[in-house]
């Protein structure tokens, strides 16, 4: 493998408070030793954040792990030396560990939803840490887990802290491992991946939060991730690992306008940068993408390659219009599971999508975006509204009508695992739509079947294996393979890309604007992310609380943005540049609110105004 | 909270309604009529005829329904075709005997059972781990009559330490303690292999949950996580299954109750079947139904008590 | 950046490969499913060592098991009959070799017309969810509470003790828990994105039940079933025990465990064979079938 880069810089002048010197952490799997941290070095010095990137199988996470020495014993292996303040944390015993884990090293991780105990309350799990690091009385660890619970900016603190986790929404769970995590005063925080999991406004506050806390208390921050954006927000220096290694470590600024080793230049030009499309209308594909590499392999970058050049407009006339399509579901609850209220997922949603455009539904949980593009292929049935496509209303189709439609009319899903059938080949299952269809029979099928593979860079022999045999882009692409068998015109993307690696999600990008270039489909790309939509889109509409509040043309919505949310959504994505790194002021609380409502709710009247060419804004009244 | 007591509630009543009258059309779905099956295929028209006026066989089904429903709930629950006394008196003689059996081999599988399943869970895929899994596969291999023959064999007829037939009208603690003794373990220890299994399970999955890894970065001990964090997450499956269980338990105490000659309910059951008692076999339905329905109403209930996240549904 | 040469295209009909290819994989999955656990070989290897004694049943048994004797009754293990006779001098091996087939017969015709039956309705109930699914689930767990050696006992008295009537009651009592085992993994399955993604492509709901969601919870079931194989001679011999089983001078060890104990003072092999036989069969089952479970519960997720 390619030596490291490790640029020059001044060494922190006092000791380090983390020294990692060449770990080596394995996990033995059915009998072997397998190496997942292979000779890793990188020292944190006292009040500096070093940030941890890498993609899926960089060994990040096991890095943390094993610094906290929280990898099962039965079967993984730790060498090397971690030193804590001169302290070998791997020469300890498990019982001085012990002090160590909470009280001088202070994690939190990935899921709020599942690190908190259901049946325990909040408070109790902050004053539990208080009382075994710190050897308060449980009145005292009280008090001061309640005044934790001011630092975290926990709203109604004191009527909260004796609720169970349940109650708390994603961000104030986390809020919540923070305070836990910070209870002692640590030395150094190991925060792996915590805003991964939330909202982009909600990952604002949490990154914010953590840097104030980090100036109030003194310590050092280890901040594992894999987006580049977090990174250039937060970190002072870059430590990145490909495959287990550590591949670059620099200070935040060099790295990004520098980078050395292949791989972080090849994660770097991956990266969407929001506003690196400004003042261009089309949308423009990824340069340096190779088709054909999987996850954890490094690509052909072709340095001399050109820049791709913006797409040419190739757009025709409206196939998709939606007028007013509002999708509710019912609440049960009360004594007999009487509907109590209504989640008004979709609320009065219009527009039009053209033939060959890629028009953006973003926004974040709970404002309706998913179900906006089930509704519209009746995968969950409207209330009201109307669908046209392709001139035929869909509102009033039987279920027989409905499945010959569905034939132009494809959805690709999220989850690259799930979305395949784990008992059939690959080759079975998208030879069934092909023969359901009636399109093609026998060997006219599976010739057809091995067009499709080839056309989004995989071969004909992998119609014999499982899905599991591939990596989570190969699946993707292999979802969309399967709704081109169908030969679509409209394709919904309901967060296709979402869960793949940074630089697969470029691939998966590309691959879908060279298809949109052949074949003239047409994009409804619903995703939260704002910097990979910048790329894609010809249109962009903002939902939120199941209402569009801003749709127009890509470049006016983004770079002009007329609508509060929408303005406050971008401002809360992260930039990969520190250069232009933000002092945010006041932190805010603000929940993403719920779209719950009781019944006979009418929302407040409000229109859409046109304040621009195509580009319209919500305003009430 | 009780919004979630009053819908368990009348979610059981209902239910109770439910079963009884699967229970009213089965006894009266007999292929063959039953007056014919008691007194015989010699009898006379009349004599057929007059018992089914005795038992109200002969009015139409919705009044028959009525009636029956009625009885139930106004503790009429007819006569033993048999003995003649009534079959809600001959069913309360023994109820106890039998509540008493089930109870105690319940505390005693749950005593046994839940830590025996935790510390297996803890030891996972070490020694102690592999001989608890086999015994307890291996007790609960066992039909309850052929353990219960077993015991028999080797506690009272070669050892002699306890009586080969218990009277089950002990009047002294010691005397109770006797009778109880050997079916008690008997169900109990068949209870503690179910019990084991599902509280080791339970407890491995709790294990690998993310809270489980947060009370580790936290520096808390080891048993300190088990008792304080594990523990009660780990319950809730149990007792879920324990009520179901609870259903094998009965099941199973017919078998101990004919093995070791104690009277109960068990008994009482496969008499009337022998002697085709009629009445005395519904009454027999009637009252495994309440036990049944009471029983999983409790589980409910308890479940409501032990997880937060249940009263909020 | 020069892609490398087209692979060819193929040219004939390939779904016989995709079937290969398919039902290889299960195979290769079923033997890491017995590697994974390996009591699960033992248990198997006794299950079909009983089996095969219960066929070769006319070719193996030294006596008939009708064949009364007076002149050698209640006589202990000797050299001419290996487990002694019984009240009716009947030679107690041979008994227990024809038994075997009662109590497997009686087993698997009922779990196998349970699990079918039941999977379907589990199936159906947790595919279409809604009033349909609260119907169906309410039924099965008002015969899931009976105690269903209650509900066996009920059924054989009503309908009189013979093969074909103990079978329907053990089947009707092992329907309702294949229900619930097929119906929970099937509400799970359902909500997985592969089966939105059939139902976007216009699959039928038959196709998507019986060709997507089956194949995907049959594990459960297989295993499910091959536990309740041993409570279903479980049952089959405390039926028997109670004096409802298949009627004398037929073999089956409920029954000479019964007659066993009418003389357990004085002559106890009469039930000590019958009861270890039925031990060892289920207890094989249930090490099989536990093993199984362990197999496919870490499985499952690991493939997610």
């Amino acid at each position: 493998m390619s030596t490291p880069v490790d640029a020059t810089m001044p060494q922190p002048a006092a000791s380090p408070v983390l020294r990692v010197a060449g770990l080596r952490t394995s996990f033995r799997v059915g009998g072997e030793w397998k190496t997942v941290v292979d000779d890793v070095s990188f020292d944190i010095g006292a009040r500096e954040t070093v940030a941890v990137v890498g993609e899926s199988g960089s060994g990040k996470s096991v890095t943390a792990l094993s610094i906290m020495r929280l990898v099962p014993e039965a079967n993984g292996r730790i060498e090397g030396r971690i030193e804590l303040e001169g302290t070998d944390l791997l020469a300890l015993t498990e019982e001085r560990m012990r002090d160590v884990r909470g009280g001088e090293i202070g994690m939190i991780f990935q899921e709020p939803m599942t690190s908190l105990n259901p049946v325990l309350t909040v408070g109790f799990q902050v004053s539990e840490a208080l009382r075994r690091h710190r050897g308060l009385s449980v009145a005292d660890a009280d008090r001061e887990a309640l005044r934790l619970f001011d630092l975290v900016r926990i709203p109604d603190a004191a009527r909260r802290f004796a609720e169970f986790p349940h109650t708390f929404s994603g961000g104030m769970r986390q809020r919540v491992m923070i305070a836990i995590a910070l209870a002692c005063r640590p030395k150094l925080l190991i925060a792996d991946e915590p805003t991964t999991a939330l909202d982009v406004t909600i990952q604002a506050q949490i990154l914010e939060l953590i840097r104030e806390l980090q100036r109030e208390i003194g310590m050092s921050v280890m901040f594992i991730t894999h987006d580049m954006g977090v990174v250039a927000e937060i970190a002072d220096r870059v430590v990145v690992m490909f495959r287990g290694e550590k591949v670059e470590e620099a200070p935040a600024s060099q790295l990004f306008a520098a980078p050395g080793h292949p791989y972080t230049r090849q994660l770097l030009t991956a990266v969407p940068k929001l506003g690196s499309l400004r003042g261009h209308d089309m949308p423009r594909r990824f340069p340096n993408v190779d088709l054909r590499r999987s996850e954890g392999e490094l690509g052909v970058v072709d340095a001399s390659a050109p820049e791709p050049e913006d797409e040419p407009d190739r757009r025709g006339a409206p196939i998709l219009e939606v007028g007013g399509l509002t999708t509710r579901f019912p609440v049960a609850g009360g004594l007999f599971g009487r509907t109590v209220g209504h989640v008004h997922a979709v609320e009065d949603v219009s527009f039009t999508l053209r033939a060959g455009e890629t028009l953006a539904l973003v926004g974040e949980s709970g404002c309706g975006k998913s179900t906006t593009g089930r509704s519209i292929l009746r995968l969950v049935e409207p209330a009201a509204g109307t669908v046209r496509f392709e001139g035929e209303d869909l509102m009033s189709h039987s279920k027989a009508e409905l499945r010959a439609v569905r034939r132009r009319l494809q959805m690709i899903f999220q989850d690259p695992y799930g979305s395949l059938n784990p008992r059939k080949t690959v080759g079975a299952a998208l030879r069934e739509p092909i023969v359901v269809h009636g399109i093609a029979e026998g060997a006219a099928a599976d010739r057809r079947v091995a067009e499709l593979l080839q056309r989004v860079g995989l071969e004909p022999e992998h119609a014999l294996r499982f899905p599991h045999e591939f990596s989570g882009g190969q699946r993707q692409r292999i979802c969309i393979a399967r709704s081109l068998a169908l030969q679509p015109s409209v394709l919904v993307a309901d967060e296709s890309v979402s869960a793949l690696d940074v630089s697969i999600k470029a691939q998966v990008i590309n691959l879908m604007m060279e298809l949109q270039a052949e074949m003239g489909l047409a994009y409804l790309f619903i995703s939260h992310d704002i910097a990979v939509v910048e790329r894609i889109s010809h249109r962009v509409a903002v939902m939120y609380l199941g209402e569009i509040v801003e749709i127009g043309p890509r470049a006016a919505v983004l770079d002009n943005p007329q609508h509060d949310y929408t303005q406050r959504l971008i401002a809360a994505v992260p930039v990969p540049d520190p250069s232009l790194r933000r002092q945010r002021g006041g932190l805010m609380t603000d929940e993403i609110k719920s779209p719950v409502r009781p019944l006979g709710w009418a929302p407040e009247p409000s229109r859409l105004v046109e304040v621009g060419p195509e580009h319209f804004v919500r305003r009430v009244g | 909270m009780s919004g979630f007591v009053l819908r368990r509630l009348g979610f059981a009543v209902v239910t109770l309604f439910a079963v009884l009258t699967i229970v009213f059309f089965i006894v009266r779905i007999l292929p063959g009529d039953p007056a014919m099956v008691i007194l015989g295929d010699q009898a006379s028209m009349e004599a057929i005829e007059q018992l089914r006026a005795r038992l109200g066989l002969d009015r139409p089904l919705p009044v028959q329904y009525i009636e029956f429903m009625a009885g139930v709930l106004t503790g009429d629950w007819g006569v033993s075709m048999v003995s003649g006394r009534p079959v809600i008196q001959e069913i309360l003689k023994v109820l106890p005997s039998t509540l008493e059996l089930t109870f105690v081999s319940l505390v005693l599988g749950a005593v046994i059972g839940i830590p025996l399943g935790v510390w297996s869970a803890v030891k996972r895929n070490r020694l102690p781990d592999y001989v608890t899994r086999l015994a307890s596969l291996l007790g609960l291999s066992f039909p309850a009559f052929v353990s219960a023959v077993l015991l028999l064999l080797v506690f009272a007829i070669q050892l002699r330490w306890f009586p080969v037939i218990s009277s089950g009208h002990g009047t002294t603690l010691g005397e109770r303690l006797r009778d109880l003794a050997l079916p008690a373990i008997n169900l109990g220890l068949i209870m503690a292999a179910y019990i084991t299994r599902v509280s080791r399970s339970s407890m491995l999955e709790v294990l690998g949950q993310d809270y489980v890894r947060t009370a580790r970065a936290k520096g808390i001990e080891f048993a300190t996580i088990i008792w304080r964090h594990c523990l009660r997450n780990s319950m809730i499956p149990v007792v879920t299954v324990v009520g179901l269980y609870l259903g094998i338990l009965i099941g199973n105490s017919v078998l101990t109750e004919i093995v070791f000659n104690r009277p109960g309910l068990g008994k009482l059951i496969v008499g009337a079947l022998n002697q085709r008692d009629y009445t005395m076999l519904q009454g027999m339905m009637v009252i495994y139904t309440f036990i049944v329905v009471a029983v999983n109403l409790a589980t409910d209930l308890t479940y409501g008590l032990i997880d937060p996240r249940v009263k909020y549904k | 950046m020069t892609a490398p040469a087209p692979s060819p295209l193929p040219t004939e009909d390939l779904s016989r490969a995709y079937w290969r290819t398919t039902v290889a994989a299960a195979w290769a999955g079923l033997i890491a499913a017995f590697n994974a656990n390996k009591t699960s070989w033992v248990g198997l290897a006794l299950f079909l060592a009983v089996c095969v004694i219960a066929i070769l049943a006319p070719v193996i048994a030294p006596y008939d098991p009708v064949d009364q004797s007076i002149l050698y009754r209640l006589k202990p293990p000797t050299a001419a009959h290996w487990m002694g006779t019984d009240y009716y001098g009947r030679d107690i091996l041979s008994r227990l070799i024809w038994g075997a087939r009662i109590s497997l017969v009686i087993g698997l015709l009922a779990i196998g017309a349970a699990m079918i039956i039941g999977s379907l309705i589990g199936l159906i109930a947790g595919y279409y969810g809604g009033r349909a699914d609260i119907l169906i689930m309410q039924t099965m767990d008002v015969l899931l509470a009976f105690p269903s050696l209650i509900l066996g006992l009920i059924v054989v008295a009503m309908l009189g003790p013979s093969i074909t009537n103990l079978v329907i009651a053990i089947a009707l009592t092992a329907i309702p828990p294949f229900a619930r085992i097929a119906r929970a993994p099937t509400m799970t399955v359902k909500e997985r994105e592969f089966v939105e993604a059939g139902r976007s492509l216009g699959y039928s709901d038959l196709r998507l039940m019986l060709g997507h969601i089956l194949p995907n919870i049959l594990p459960e079931i297989l295993v499910m079933g091959s536990l309740w194989l041993a409570t279903a001679i479980r049952v089959e011999a405390s039926l028997a025990f109670i004096g409802l089983g298949v009627a004398p001078p037929t073999a089956t060890w409920g029954g000479m465990i019964r007659e066993g104990f009418e003389n357990i003072l004085d002559s106890f092999w009469l039930a000590l064979f019958p009861s270890l036989a039925i031990l060892i069969v289920v207890f094989a089952l249930n090490l099989l079938g536990d093993g199984l479970r362990d197999a496919i519960d870490p499985k499952l997720r690991g493939e997610q």
